[in-house]
């Protein structure tokens, strides 16, 4: 069973992030406060902690360091009401994982622990990524569908890549923006889903099961056909 | 004009005098016996030892039968009275002088003429005339001289005055009005303005901070609002109220974006720092916001073009300014009716590099090109267009971190949105 902690002085934050995180399947312990949760997170007997970066006594950024500077290496997932570029900076450098800016939806919260929980169990580097009867290669950067190729521009081979390293996750749009464009804002309108209807249009053709699926009011999903 | 006064009231008294003095020897001549004139006039000659007198008795044919002039002057009047002319006298130099004289026919048909030099004032005349024009011209030029160097000072004051209101128009809220010390009508000016920017800086800040601790504090109460909600639907199951539920979540989805939104802009304005600032490749940025934006172009028909001059790397943050860039292209394309074109152009000017964005949609109308900088305007052209409007107010904001410039003008067609990429003075 996977164990979370999440570390959080808000109550209700807390209730929510551990019932949704529980309806994922997971065990999650609650820490209401930061040398409560420094002293728990050094045990290392997680799989993930969801950290808020401003707490009572102890601060986020303080255990996470503490953390590093042990060795543990448990991914955390930060969260903060402050969502400057400078502060998700730090965050990161400090040693956290992935930063969420207050307020945040509780589905993008548990899909960011779904995908950093998935990287922490993937060891070996592949070369190749196959889901189903589509089938990227990172080398020479050819992408098959059903013994098709298929002729991908830049974005779209880098928009397929994370979908398929993470195939069977429920990405956010803002993770795939985070992710493929390497910025943090809400980049506003429909353009991450035109982006993905163009990579659906070329690699979910009429004739084949579609592979890119729409999780409502969530974001999207690269999964084998059901 | 006083030496001028002073000239002519000397020449006036002067000629009188002489006047007078020439109707005294007709007086004195009238009085004498017509035989014994001419030896009257001998004497006189002789007796002037300034030679300053001319003296003529010149008989009916025009000789001379005694004095000191040669002849008589061509167009003298004979009437007896005086006037000015030119005489030369035979015991001077033969030179011609300026004179007083008249000129009386006597009984015998001869002709008497006296008269007086008045080469003196013509002297002073000259001199008065020289004086004037010297004293005139030093005093233009001493005028001139001390009434720039006295204005100088009060002008260029005025101009520091103009460039602090500049800065204090751009933003800059903490800039004064220089005041001098000398307590005079610009510094009592300086002083009052000076006031009433404190009073306005104090009152900006206070509204602006108790914006940004509403926003702060609201970030809790809405991240668990959002929570229950969504709660509350994962337990609704199958029941028909979880679509409506799924309604409101968009809806507190879509407030919380707005609100988001809201932060960034007060995050971004009160960066004081330029820290994460490092020497950027604008065209790089650039192609990658066209990049990102071409299929929302493509799926309206859009052509969206980019040219790019190689300009010099800037500094500041690529992050903001992509999103910049993203924000004004999508404005751009958003505004541009299917079919349309949008035009991208980096180029590099004398001052620095300058980004101009041009689309082939409605355009701007004069009266609406500041509001639309304003948070949350958006033009009536674009009720049916997507968007929330803070979209350019974070574009500002970005603009202003980094000094940079930023104008939207009506293109005809079209709206053309340029961002100057150096530093404004703010």
């Amino acid at each position: 069973m996977t164990r979370i902690l999440a570390i959080e002085d808000d109550e209700t934050t807390a209730r929510e992030i551990m019932d949704e995180l529980g309806n994922h399947g997971f065990e999650v312990e609650w820490a209401g406060n930061g040398q409560e949760g420094l002293d728990r997170a050094l045990s290392g007997q997680y799989d993930l902690i969801t950290l808020d970066r401003m707490l009572p006594f102890v601060d986020g950024l303080t255990i996470v360091t503490a953390m590093r500077e042990q060795n543990i290496d448990t991914p955390v997932l930060m969260i903060s009401a402050l969502s400057d570029v400078d502060e998700r900076v730090d965050g990161l450098r400090a040693g956290g994982d992935d930063y969420l800016v207050k307020p945040f939806a509780s589905e993008e919260m548990a899909a960011r622990v779904e995908v950093l929980l998935r990287r922490q169990n993937r060891t070996e580097r592949q070369t190749k990524l196959r889901v189903a009867d589509l089938e990227l290669d990172l080398v020479t950067r050819q992408v098959r569908r059903a013994e098709r190729d298929l002729d991908l521009l830049p974005t779209e081979f880098r928009l397929l890549e994370y979908l398929m390293r993470n195939s069977g996750q429920t990405l956010t749009r803002n993770m795939l923006f985070e992710s493929v464009w390497g910025y943090h804002f809400d980049p506003g309108t429909n353009i991450i889903d035109v982006h993905i209807g163009r990579l659906r249009r070329k690699v979910d053709i009429p004739s084949l099961s579609p592979l890119i699926h729409t999780v409502r009011g969530v974001g999207y999903m690269l999964s084998e056909p059901v | 004009m006083l030496l001028g006064f002073i000239y002519w009231q000397t020449a006036t008294e002067m000629t009188r005098r002489v006047d007078l003095i020439l109707t005294l020897e007709e007086t004195r001549f009238n009085q004498v016996s017509p035989d014994t004139l001419s030896d009257e006039i001998d004497k006189s000659v002789q007796r002037d030892h300034r030679h300053v007198y001319f003296y003529g008795l010149f008989s009916s044919d025009g000789r001379l039968i005694a004095g000191n002039i040669p002849r008589l002057p061509p167009g003298m009047p004979v009437d007896g009275h005086i006037h000015g002319t030119t005489l030369s006298a035979t015991n001077l130099a033969s030179q011609s002088m300026p004179a007083r004289a008249l000129a009386i026919r006597q009984g015998s048909g001869s002709i008497l003429l006296i008269g007086h030099d008045v080469q003196q004032f013509t002297e002073f005349g000259e001199v008065m005339r020289s004086a004037f024009f010297w004293g005139g011209s030093l005093t233009i030029l001493l005028g001139l001289v001390f009434g720039l160097l006295l204005s100088f000072g009060p002008l260029r004051r005025v101009e520091q005055i103009q460039q602090v209101c500049e800065l204090i128009m751009h933003g800059n809220m903490k800039q004064r009005l220089p005041v001098s010390g000398r307590h005079d009508e610009l510094d009592m000016l300086a002083v009052i303005v000076n006031k009433v920017l404190d009073e306005v800086d104090r009152l900006m800040s206070e509204v602006k901070s108790v914006g940004d601790n509403i926003a702060h504090d609201l970030r809790t109460p809405l991240t668990r609002l959002r929570a229950l909600l969504y709660r509350m639907q994962q337990q609704l199951g199958d029941s028909p109220h979880h679509a409506m539920m799924g309604q409101v979540i968009a809806e507190v989805d879509s407030l919380l974006l707005r609100f988001r939104a809201l932060l960034r802009i007060s995050e971004i304005e009160n960066k004081q720092r330029r820290a994460g600032f490092k020497l950027i490749q604008l065209p790089e940025i650039l192609a990658q916001a066209v990049n990102f934006l071409e299929p929302l172009a493509e799926n309206k028909s859009i052509k969206l073009s980019m040219v790019a001059e190689s300009v010099d790397p800037i500094n500041g943050d690529g992050e903001l300014l992509f999103e910049v860039f993203v924000n004004v292209l999508d404005n751009a394309i958003k505004f541009t009716p299917e079919g349309g074109r949008v035009k991208v152009h980096l180029s590099s000017g004398p001052k620095g590099a300058q980004v101009d964005i041009v689309d082939s949609g409605a355009g701007i109308r004069e009266n609406e090109k500041s509001a639309v900088l304003n948070r949350f305007y958006r033009g009536e052209n674009d009720l049916q267009a997507p968007g929330f409007g803070l979209g350019l107010s974070i574009v500002m904001a970005i603009i202003r971190l980094h000094d940079f410039g930023f104008r939207l003008e009506d293109a005809d067609p079209g709206t053309r949105a340029t961002i100057y990429c150096w530093p404004q003075g703010v």
